[in-house]
Formats: structure tokens, sequence, C-alpha cells
């Protein structure tokens, strides 16, 4: 999955979650004051997210994301790990 | 073992702490009643479709829309409270340090709805199917959160009840933290469905109603000693009522010498003012523990439930005939209003009070002034 199609998925996920119709999603967007997510917003995003492309996101590595960039960044290296998992 | 319990309220009978049994000791009130004002009060019953318009329509006191977030995953009961509360507050003139005020609020079987579709969720997919949003929008103490973030309230804030007869909790708690906390008054907040959504399918009963009452509180000047000699001034110019004290305590009460006394002037007045609001109340509710506490099997009486203080508020004065005040031995009927005219040539004023004999707790008493004709909101009848 390209970060293209990530980004649409993430735009669909977010309207699922707040009910809010995102116009575009630049990487540059932060995800509390951009997006306007508050903490319970984002694990519930997360838990989204980890549900739709069935990998785990922990403590950690969510704590590092600020950005809409950083989160399609992680979930890019998220998904090859997965995928070159599944080949070996 | 006196050192292992707790002061609880007597109905919270005995209590059992670090394996101890014990009785719990009877609250110590402060007077021998606790007394709020009460500045205004609103009430609504909204049905479904205008609970979703809610969702829309409301806007908050800034004229912005609700967050969307709040939108999307508040319980109806928390949109129904806000929005009594936001015309409550449009109501009321303008209060000072309004940032400072409290809010409590009691629910009726809060979300009730959402919990058992997570629940079924959980039951299929387990833990992660839950969502976040349920315990922050679907608990107890959710409602009156939602509120204080909502109405930018900074002063403590909690739910109580949850269940049938929520309402004498919520009263009973506003009023003890009225008078004890320091903050300028409280935001009370009851809300409750009239036949549940989900039942609608199995009683095919009439449609749902969700029924939402807000009160503002305020503590009485006669309850902080520096409004003692503002009081007695005011007494001495007139513009209390003299002679109403005496002809309206409750059974049981201690007698002060004197029915012009400042101590008796100040049991009950219409021209009283909350301190820290500089407003007058339009009604005061009291609540009295009773020199022996009833039970259930002396005392059978209806609950108190929103419809009865609703209808109590809404009520007006010159509706209800006059009576003659009651004997200090009398106990009339529960839930039943008086009309009473004090014995003052020189001040006409009229008050209504009902009276709760609730079991265990003691008595709720509710004054209602004159001034209080004017009616703050639509109370639908066909809702109680």
């Amino acid at each position: 999955m390209d970060r293209a199609q990530l980004r649409q998925e993430l735009l669909e996920l977010l309207y699922q979650d707040t009910g809010q119709r995102y116009d575009r999603l630049d990487d540059s967007v932060t995800l509390k004051e951009g997006l306007g997510l508050d903490s319970v917003d984002l694990v519930s995003l997360v838990m989204q997210i980890e549900n739709r492309f069935h990998i785990r996101l922990d403590s950690q590595e969510l704590q590092r994301l600020e950005k809409v960039g950083d989160l399609l960044d992680l979930l890019q290296s998220k998904l090859q790990q997965a995928s070159a998992a599944q080949a070996a | 073992m006196a050192r292992n319990c707790r002061q609880f309220p007597p109905h919270m009978g005995s209590i059992e702490e670090k394996g101890v049994r014990c009785r719990a000791s009877p609250i110590r009130l402060p007077h021998s009643a606790i007394q709020v004002g009460i500045l205004g009060w609103s009430s609504y019953a909204f049905g479904l479709e205008q609970l979703q318009q809610l969702r829309t329509e409301l806007r908050l006191p800034d004229g912005q829309p609700l967050p969307h977030a709040f939108v999307r995953h508040a319980d109806e009961q928390t949109l129904a409270a806000l929005a009594v509360a936001l015309q409550l507050r449009e109501q009321l003139p303008p209060l000072p340090q309004p940032e400072r005020w409290g809010v409590l609020a009691a629910p009726e079987y809060f979300g009730k709805e959402a919990t058992l579709a997570a629940l079924q969720r959980y039951s299929l997919d387990g833990p992660g199917a839950i969502s976040p949003h349920l315990i922050p929008n679907h608990c107890l103490h959710s409602l009156s959160g939602s509120l204080s973030v909502l109405l930018g309230l900074h002063g403590p804030n909690y739910g109580v009840g949850g269940g049938p007869g929520q309402l004498v909790d919520l009263l009973l708690a506003g009023m003890l933290e009225t008078v004890q906390q320091p903050v300028p008054g409280f935001w009370l907040v009851a809300t409750g469905w009239r036949t549940l959504p989900g039942e609608l399918g199995l009683s095919n009963a009439t449609a749902p109603v969700c029924l939402a009452m807000a009160l503002a509180v305020c503590r009485m000047s006669s309850e902080e000693p520096q409004a003692s000699t503002s009081q007695l001034r005011s007494t001495e110019a007139g513009s209390l009522c003299p002679g109403s004290g005496e002809q309206q305590l409750a059974n049981g009460e201690e007698q002060s010498p004197g029915a012009d006394s400042p101590h008796r002037a100040r049991e009950f007045s219409g021209s009283e003012r909350c301190p820290s609001a500089r407003l007058s109340p339009r009604a005061v509710l009291r609540w009295q523990t009773w020199p022996r506490i009833l039970d259930e099997s002396e005392s059978p009486r209806t609950p108190l439930q929103m419809e009865t203080l609703l209808r109590a508020l809404h009520t007006p004065i010159a509706s209800v005939s006059m009576t003659a005040p009651p004997a200090e031995d009398d106990s009339p009927a529960a839930g039943t209003a008086t009309r009473h005219r004090p014995a003052g040539e020189r001040h006409p004023r009229e008050f209504m009070v009902y009276r709760w004999y609730l079991p265990e707790v003691g008595v709720l008493e509710l004054r209602k002034l004159h001034q209080a004709e004017q009616l703050l909101s639509v109370w639908r009848e066909e809702a109680a």
C-alpha cells in the first residue's frame, strides 16, 4: 500500500472516528492542533488503525507522533515489516 | 471502634472499615438545617428528534458549535442537560465569577444503551472493540464533566445517583457542597428517560422523552457569619418578613427567643440574598434532619422525583389555596403545597411551602417566593 492510499485510509478512519470530513491531509498538519484530536481521540484512532491494518503500535512509537507525516511514516514501516515477516 | 467510623448521612447506614463493623454517625449539620437559595431553574422534555437536532443546533455561550468529538460521542442525556443548563444560563442575570461554579449531575441509567452495545461488541471481538470514548462519555461522572468543560466551570464536578431516586441524592449532595465548598454556587442537573428508547419496540409505549432539569443554587446569606450584620439592618429596614420564621418552623426545630430576632428573621425571607452571587433567590431549598429518623413503615411516601419537584417549581402560587400555617406538631401530607401569608401587615409577601418526608433522611422543604411566578422555561405537561 503506497503513501497516497494510506493517506486516503487515514482520512476515512478519521471520518469514522470524529465524524469530521477533512478535505486534505498534508504531512505537515499536526494531529492535536491541526486536526483537533484530543488524547482520547488519538487512542481511538490508533485502535482503529490497529484493527484495520492488523498491526500493533506500542506506546513509545505513539509518543513520537506529532504530525500526519509521522503517522504515515510509522504506518508504512510497520506495514513493510508485517509484509516482510509474512513473506519469510 | 469509634476511630474506624466515618461520618456518613444517616441514610447510609452502617459501614465496614478495616474489618470493624460499626454504625455510621449522623452527619453533623451546620445549624439545625441546611438551606440554599435557588437562583433559577430550567427544564424541558426532549423527544428523540429534538435530541438529534441538539447535536447540530446547540451553540455554546460564545456562539461556537459543539466540538465534533462531543457531538459524535455524547450521550443523549448529556445533550439534554447541556441544553437546559444553557437555557438557564441565558435567563439568569450575569453571575459574578461564573467560572468558579461547580456542577453536580444526576443522570438516570446513564449510558445504558451505549454500555449494552459495548458489552455485545466485547463478547464478539474482545477488548479491542471497545471505544475509549465509552468511559469519558457514558460513565456516571461524564455528564457533569462534559458540562464543566463546555461551560468553562472550574469548580468541583461529579455525578451522583444514577438510578431511580437520583434527585434526592442530587439535592442533598448539592446542598452540602454548596454550603461547604468555597465556590459561589453550583449547577445541579438531573436527567432521565421516561420510557427508554431501547424498550420502545417491546412495550409499544408512547415515544420516549428525555427529561432534564437544571437548578442554579448558591449559599444563603445566613450561612455566612459576616452576613449577619447586613441581614439585621435589612430586618430593621422592614425588607424582611418578621414573624414568618415562627410560622414556618418545621416540626421539631429548635425555638429561638422572639420572632423578630435576627436569627429568626434569617430563617427565611423573601429578601435574603446569595452573598457570593449578589442575587436574590427565587426559592429556598431546606433540608432538615428529623428528630427521629423515619422509616418506610411509618412514612409510606411517594418518592421525590423530577416531575414532583418541577411541578412544585412551576405551579403558580396563586393557584394554590391559602391555608393556615402548620402547627408545631402538625405533619402536613408529603408533597403537598401550602400557601402562606406572613403575619406582618407591612410585608404581604406570599410564599409556598412544599415538604417531602424522606425516609432515613429527614424533611426536604421547598419554599418558593412570590417572585418565582416568572416561569423560566417550558414545562411540557405531557412529559409528566
